[in-house]
């Protein structure tokens, strides 16, 4: 048996942003970036740990507005189209840097990797990536697990049981549908916990959850091995708490290994350096500067003037960092070995797009942590948490405390004075939701009233995204996340009167849900209490 | 994705120009409407020190409200572990309101804690005509209880103590001018913090050490809920004499200075 356990956790997830009502539209670029920077790279660093035969095991959560934007057929032809333009781009970018040889190394450096990740994505894996992370899974090396259906902040969605527990049944629902079983584990968003969530879990067949160090180590009985045990939630749900350690080791802003001075500097971009008329056509509206993904410098220092990126260089820093964080966890587990009843279970949970778009290196570190840690599998294995309880079935019994992995740890990321006005709207649109479930929930009903019943459940769940309250107060693209808020509770107002009214408009109800594409499965009917929840 | 639509809604090609059109004019009409005809308060858990207020009531109905004369309050229950009438308890305090809706923080003497509020019209002898009941919340965990921490010290915990950061709210709540029945007050909360709240000052430093532990001593727990009160400011408009139902004076009484966010 090993000294001791570690469980690499990705949470991979971006808001539902797709518009055909727009030829272009700037902020599903959020989604095209994620992939050429993270969801390509992570694919290849399990294609060739798999080819390497390296016995790795590995979680990652897909959330199911991310499920559902990969395998959407516009998003897919947007993507290419934007591939396509980025290279064209990096042949711009090499005439340009003719006879400059450390930025000309850079941007054949951008043309190849643009170039992989075209012939990746198209030819290799036919523009289907959940095709590529199924094959992972069924290796037995990836465990994927989902969670809730928009990422819905479930602690101040719970004014409403039926939004929790509907927000949790859509997101399992849309990842059976597609990976044709249920997940294990479950991703609370946020890692957003209350007492009495788990029972909601249990009811979907969820094994286990994460939450935060606090969550666990505030618990309604004290974890006798702190948060290197899970928590037996009382109904045989566990609860996976986050190992503070790691957690600062990677994400602090000040000793994090992102923050390394030979790692690419993400807030300089030729999008924003270069002249408008060269760059304009590769800008919003030809005339607003955005990333573009070309981006020369690293990080440096604190100093305004930054250094040329240096891959290779970059590449020997994160495969020092990978050793320095291997290192770490031996020795903490070696530390903790005589300490806890079970070899301790180091769990790092962290967002998948940290690592590729944040973190221009973390694939590649990751990578050589799964490497490394490969070797020495008796000081420390690399598990899954359902390798864990498999292992350790009999946990110690106590309730975590409510928490989050938001700033301060609890809920006031998601409600303040930038945000505080969505919730009257989104309880009272839950509310309403519930009404209308309970009044035609037992009835046949026309098709076409089911079709706007189903529709506004979506506008609800969307509406529910905690992106869009965490955007607000970032203060990021508050425009838009206050449009979206807007929007979808406005559709979902314009739905439930026309139900009321028994007026429904075929062409409007197609157009919404032609804008609003998601969850496919959907029943309105699961938002009436007395309704058994329907499974796909 | 191949299409989920069924075959004949498949058929419907809609240009990007018509959803949009589409689109605007259903948010131009439909966009939710700050004004309301409902009553309604609910709260919402924020952390272990903080709660989250809302309500709503007809705007109607405002004029009438005011014509009464008397002031019209949040006013914030404590629910302790066992089942507790909200007419009678004095475990509460009043945060006044000045609109017919709006939203407030409000910050809380105990973690660990269920709360339910009602907004209502308090009359000059701190009677309340409740006009909405609110839900009922329970705030998070701060820290660990003191029957947690009177286990024996672990060496687990001492391997783990430069590992943890504390998560929880760096300030203890500072709430000035709250009115509470001491001796009644001290007796409920002795019973109810007796195995669950951890009486010493929340730290300070956010990267304190959760696993301090301090051993249960009533005594002790009492003379330290006293100080950490008074410290607070909580507790000086008593009257001594009054008896345990009595009414407390308001003039004696001063109005939570909770932090309104906004109205």
């Amino acid at each position: 048996m090993s000294q001791g356990y570690l469980s690499l956790v990705l949470h991979a997830h971006l808001p539902y942003v797709r518009h055909p009502e727009h030829d272009a539209f700037f902020e599903e670029n959020w989604l095209f970036e994620a992939l050429t920077e993270c969801y390509l790279p992570l694919i290849g660093v399990f294609d060739r740990l798999h080819h390497d035969q390296i016995p790795f095991r590995l979680t990652l959560s897909l959330s199911p507005t991310l499920i559902t934007m990969l395998e959407d057929d516009l998003l897919r032809e947007r993507y290419l189209r934007h591939l396509r333009r980025m290279l064209e781009l990096a042949d711009k970018e090499i005439h340009r840097t003719r006879g400059l040889p450390q930025l000309s190394r850079l941007t054949r450096f951008y043309q190849n990797f643009l170039a992989e990740s075209l012939d990746v994505y198209e030819t290799q894996y036919q523009c289907d990536l959940l095709q590529a992370f199924q094959k992972h899974q069924n290796t037995g090396k990836l465990e994927l697990i989902t969670c809730a259906a928009t990422h819905g902040f479930l602690p101040l969605l719970s004014v409403n049981q039926m939004a929790v527990a509907n927000q949790i049944k859509v997101g399992i629902d849309c990842f059976q549908s597609r990976f044709g079983r249920p997940p294990e584990g479950f991703w609370l968003p946020e890692c957003g916990y209350y007492p009495g969530l788990e029972s909601i879990l249990a009811d979907f067949g969820i094994r286990y959850f994460f939450v935060d160090s606090h969550g666990i180590l505030h618990a309604s009985q004290k974890p006798v091995s702190g948060v290197y045990a899970p928590l037996d939630c009382g109904n045989g749900v566990a609860a996976f708490g986050r190992d503070p350690e790691s957690s600062r080791q990677v994400w602090s802003s000040h000793e994090g290994y992102p923050g390394d001075v030979d790692y690419r500097e993400y807030y300089r971009d030729i999008g924003f350096d270069l002249d408008l008329d060269y760059i304009g056509p590769y800008l919003l509206e030809q005339k607003i500067r955005i990333n573009t993904g070309f981006k020369y410098h690293r990080i440096t220092g604190q100093q305004d003037s930054k250094a040329l990126y240096d891959r290779q260089r970059a590449l020997a820093k994160a495969h020092l960092h990978a050793s320095d964080f291997v290192a770490k966890k031996i020795d903490q587990v070696k530390t903790l070995h005589s300490l806890t009843a079970a070899p301790p279970h180091i769990v790092a949970p962290f967002d998948a797009e940290l690592f590729g778009h944040w973190w221009f290196e973390g694939p590649h570190w990751l990578e050589q942590v799964i490497r490394l840690a490969s070797q020495m599998p008796d000081r420390l294995e690399l598990i899954t948490c359902s390798d864990y309880l498999t292992r350790h079935p009999d946990l110690q019994c106590a309730t975590p405390s409510a928490s989050s992995w938001g700033d301060r740890g609890y809920s006031r990321h998601w409600i303040n004075e930038t945000n505080q006005w969505i919730y009257p709207h989104l309880h009272r649109a839950a509310s309403r939701m519930e009404q209308l479930a309970c009044q035609y929930g037992d009835r046949a009903i026309d098709p076409l009233l089911r079709r706007a019943l189903n529709q506004a459940a979506r506008s609800l769940l969307l509406a529910q995204s905690s992106d869009w309250p965490f955007i607000l107060k970032t203060g990021t693209t508050t425009e838009y996340a206050k449009k979206r808020i807007t929007d979808h509770l406005a559709r979902f107002n314009y739905l439930t009167d026309c139900i009321v009214q028994l007026k429904i408009d075929e062409y409007t109800l197609t157009a919404l849900e032609t804008l609003d594409k998601i969850f496919p499965d959907i029943d309105f009917r699961d938002y009436c209490p007395g309704h058994k929840l329907s499974s796909i | 994705m191949n299409s989920w639509l069924p075959p004949n809604r498949r058929k419907t090609v809609l240009p990007p120009e018509k959803l949009r059109v589409i689109s605007d004019q259903i948010t131009a009409s439909y966009a939710p409407n700050p004004e309301i005809d409902l009553s309604e308060l609910v709260l919402l858990p924020v952390d272990p020190y903080h709660l989250h207020a809302y309500w709503n009531l007809p705007l109607e109905s405002w004029p009438t409200v005011q014509a009464t004369g008397g002031q019209v309050v949040l006013r914030i229950f404590w629910i302790a572990d066992e089942p507790v009438d909200l007419a009678t308890t004095r475990l509460r305090f009043d945060v006044a309101i000045d609109q017919p809706s709006g939203h407030l923080e409000v910050r809380l003497p105990v973690d660990d804690s269920t709360y339910a509020a009602a907004l209502g019209v308090r009359d000059g002898y701190h009677r309340l005509t409740v006009l909405i009941h609110s839900n009922q919340i329970h705030v998070p965990r701060a820290r660990l209880t003191p029957a947690q921490c009177n286990l024996e010290y672990s060496k687990l915990e001492q391997a783990l103590q430069h590992l943890i950061p504390s998560q929880e709210s760096p300030t203890p709540p500072h709430s000035h001018g709250q009115h509470y029945d001491e001796r009644l007050i001290d007796a409920q909360i002795r019973q109810a913090l007796k195995l669950r709240c951890n009486p010493t000052e929340p730290q300070t430093d956010d990267r304190a050490d959760v696993t301090e532990r301090v051993r249960y001593d009533e005594q002790e727990i009492d003379a330290r809920i006293r100080r950490t009160l008074h410290g607070k400011g909580i507790g000086q408009a008593i009257d001594r004499d009054r008896g345990a139902d009595a009414t407390l004076s308001p003039d004696t009484t001063a109005e939570l200075e909770a932090s309104r966010i906004t109205s």
